[in-house]
């Protein structure tokens, strides 16, 4: 389980994400409307990961890339952008982003996005889909062992 | 090109992507007229979200909706169930939203693919009235019906002269 930090100045985005975030089953630390709030809680909350939006008032979120990776070089920030910012997310990943979301968001999106930043992670769809596995192993018919004893 | 065909070139990039999203993402059909007309005055609906349009091109957007196919709009784009007392804060952040997430699928339609534009954060206005035309500006504007009633959607900007890229 992944503690995330959710930054986006959209209450409706903020509120997806974190349920989106919630049903994999990773927990949502603190929610931000603007970078400089980014900045203050990823430095009380210590998120493994950050989902940072764009176009934000106060701080955007090329800038609090660069200021949270001036504070911890091992930062994870996922940029969330929409179509038509594909040069402000190179920017951002030049700048030491760990990857992007592009909107209209959804929970294979995410946690696609997720997977790409942490490849070993576990989350509650991988868990269905070795669920979903053992159910279609037990399913299978194997010949029945002779009992040679 | 001339100012005028900018303002159409911009509203027809916008009024594609209005079509794209609102069946795709929102699964609500909208028909279309066709029609791009030039208009001195716009009355608006219950909500309307304006967009500013800046950098190499200097324009105003606004979409304007009513109630239902707002709140319709809003529990689509939403993620699980909308609680009935979160609704309203809900709604006015939506309208932001997707006017953002439109205007950022259009940018690369825009004249010259939309290099060096820059677009405002949304700003959304609840009962306003009209918006009146003033000298040297032209107000172009489509209208998309759809089953939860009609959006408009307008660009405005100078009418006059030359565009130069």
């Amino acid at each position: 389980m992944l503690n995330i930090l959710v930054v986006d100045d959209s209450l409706i985005m903020r509120r997806n994400i974190t349920k989106m975030i919630e049903s994999l089953g990773h927990r949502v630390v603190a929610e931000a409307k603007d970078g400089l709030e980014a900045m203050a809680l990823y430095a009380k909350q210590k998120p493994d990961l950050v989902t940072m939006d764009i176009t934000m008032p106060e701080m955007d979120g090329i800038t609090a890339v660069k200021e949270l990776k001036k504070i911890d070089k091992n930062a994870k920030i996922i940029m969330v952008t929409s179509h038509g910012q594909e040069e402000m997310v190179i920017h951002a990943i030049r700048n030491g982003a760990s990857g992007y979301l592009l909107k209209p968001i959804n929970v294979i999106k995410l946690r696609d996005s997720i997977r790409k930043v942490f490849p070993s992670i576990v989350d509650e769809t991988t868990l269905q889909e070795r669920e979903t596995a053992l159910l279609e192993c037990d399913e299978i018919n194997l010949p029945e062992i002779e009992d040679i004893s | 090109m001339e100012n005028i065909e900018v303002l159409k070139e911009v509203l027809k990039a916008i009024v594609c992507q209005v079509e794209i999203f609102m069946r795709d993402e929102m699964k609500i059909e909208t028909e279309f007229d066709g029609k791009y007309r030039l208009v001195d005055k716009v009355e608006l609906k219950k909500y309307t979200t304006t967009i500013g349009i800046g950098g190499s091109l200097n324009l105003l957007f606004y979409a304007t909706y009513n109630e239902l196919l707002l709140d319709t709009m809003t529990r689509r784009l939403a993620y699980g169930e909308i609680k009935e007392d979160e609704f309203v804060e809900l709604r006015d952040s939506a309208a932001g939203e997707i006017a953002n997430m439109i205007m950022g699928q259009s940018l690369s339609h825009f004249p010259n693919q939309g290099r060096g534009v820059s677009i405002t954060p949304p700003v959304t206005i609840e009962d306003a009235k009209s918006i009146v035309k003033t000298n040297g500006v032209g107000i172009i504007s489509a209208m998309l019906s759809t089953p939860y009633g009609m959006i408009e959607l307008n660009v405005i900007g100078s009418a006059k002269g030359e565009w130069n890229a």
